[in-house]
């Protein structure tokens, strides 16, 4: 028998492991795909992934059942991959270049298509507030309103900088032409 | 220019507009057509978003045992949260200790297996000192049952049964129905 | 000669306390931590067996056992920590 997201959370919120299990089973292709995208680094995805389920166990209690689950879980793993982006960046830049450089990025299954790894790249290199907005729209295919739920940015932020995401990256590719 | 602010065309046309007509593949305007900047910012777009369909639709791999080694390793942290009190089983041979877990899960399968509910919240107190407890149950229910003999099928099977499966007297049972689902 | 005096390690006793635990009807499974005079026995028990009954056969199970082998008189703390649903 199926249970929908709500009475999964009730569930797992009193201490049901199974139900939360079964939420984690739900959800966690889509996070870690996306954490893959935002991250570009498989490694990083998995250990944001593992940390967001562990914050979600944790923190269940602060999640109102008015927003839907996922949207709480997004929120939960971008959080975690920003963190991770900025852990990166404090690496000296000696090291920061070998693992940015080569990615074990999801372009890894066009490995020919070098226009394909071009954008990647430029994705890779756009702020993480940019990245994690045009991932999410361009990628995962989210509605403007969920990311900015997502993001706990406004609207009209989210527009802007998806906006500003794609003139970066036209900008490269135009570059790489 | 604030965060909310995109700069716009040389021609005063809001830039995004123009990326999302774009990304739709909707055609330019008559103005549109005939400037050479909202023209040029088309067909930036449009070369860029032929390029990221092409990223979204390469599929990335997600590896069966790298979810698997995740899930394991969070669920072993949660199994090990702390429990709450236990509840008192009475025994001549001295007390024994029922999780509430347990207890709980126990009464929700009561519920789900009855025709047209779904068990949400199940909490259980246990004022004490007798071994008695007191159950407060949420349900979601099928649109169309009657929510009073629903609600007081579900009362019945969780008295009967439930003290029957726990062996614990259950001295009130409050069942509330607090949503419905589209069968 | 004297009385012999039996010593038997807390492993030992846990392993005799858990399988005579298991041997009681309901008990899906079962772990025994001995501690001075007292044996906690934590079990899963089948969803329909009486969870109050099952622990309490329990008690007496354990009891019996260790005092039979192992000449123990200890006191039985049991904890049902799951009922398995399948």
């Amino acid at each position: 028998m199926s249970l929908d997201d709500p009475t999964l959370v009730v569930r797992a919120r009193e201490g049901d492991v199974r139900a939360f299990e079964a939420l984690a089973r739900r959800h966690q292709a889509a996070l870690y795909r996306t954490a893959v995208r935002v991250t570009g680094d498989r490694a990083e995805a998995e250990d944001a992934l593992q940390e967001a389920l562990l914050d979600a166990w944790r923190h269940l209690d602060r999640f109102r059942g008015d927003a839907a689950f996922s949207t709480w879980m997004y929120r939960l793993v971008t959080n975690r991959c920003v963190a991770a982006l900025r852990r990166r960046r404090a690496v000296p830049a000696a090291d920061a270049g070998d693992d940015v450089a080569a990615p074990d990025s999801p372009e890894r299954a066009a490995l020919l298509d070098l226009e394909l790894a071009a954008l990647g790249r430029a994705v890779q290199d756009l702020p993480d507030d940019l990245r994690v907005c045009w991932v999410l729209r361009e990628l995962e295919g989210l509605g403007y309103g969920e990311i900015a739920e997502i993001t706990g940015a406004g609207e009209t932020a989210v527009r802007g900088r998806i906006h500003r995401a794609r003139v970066r990256l036209a900008g490269v590719m135009r570059a790489w032409k | 220019m604030t965060e909310a602010e995109i700069a716009p065309l040389a021609c005063g046309r809001d830039a995004a507009l123009v990326w999302d007509r774009a990304e739709a593949g909707l055609p330019l305007d008559a103005h549109g057509r005939s400037c050479p900047h909202c023209s040029a910012a088309y067909a930036e777009a449009r070369r860029l978003d032929a390029a990221v369909h092409r990223m979204a639709a390469t599929p990335v791999p997600v590896p069966e045992q790298t979810l698997e080694a995740v899930l394991g390793r969070v669920l072993e942290a949660a199994r090990n949260t702390r429990p709450p009190e236990p509840l008192r089983l009475d025994s001549p041979l001295g007390p024994n200790r029922l999780a509430r877990t347990a207890a709980t899960a126990v009464l929700r399968a009561l519920v789900d297996a009855m025709d047209g509910v779904r068990a949400r919240s199940c909490r259980i107190e246990q004022p004490g000192p007798d071994p008695a407890i007191d159950v407060a149950l949420t349900v979601a229910a099928r649109f169309g049952l009657d929510l009073v003999s629903a609600t007081a099928r579900v009362r019945q099977t969780v008295v009967a049964m439930g003290e029957q499966a726990l062996g614990l007297p259950l001295r009130r049972v409050d069942i509330e129905v607090v949503d419905l689902w589209e069968a | 000669m004297g009385g012999v005096t039996l010593h038997v390690a807390d492993a030992a006793l846990a392993a005799l306390a858990a399988a005579a635990a298991r041997g009681v009807p309901g008990v899906a499974a079962a772990r025994a931590v001995p501690a001075a005079e007292l044996v906690r026995v934590t079990i899963a028990v089948r969803l329909g067996d009486n969870c109050r009954d099952v622990a309490e056969a329990v008690q007496r199970a354990v009891t019996h056992t260790l005092a039979e082998l192992a000449g123990r008189t200890a006191l039985v703390e049991v904890t049902v920590a799951e009922v398995v649903l399948r």
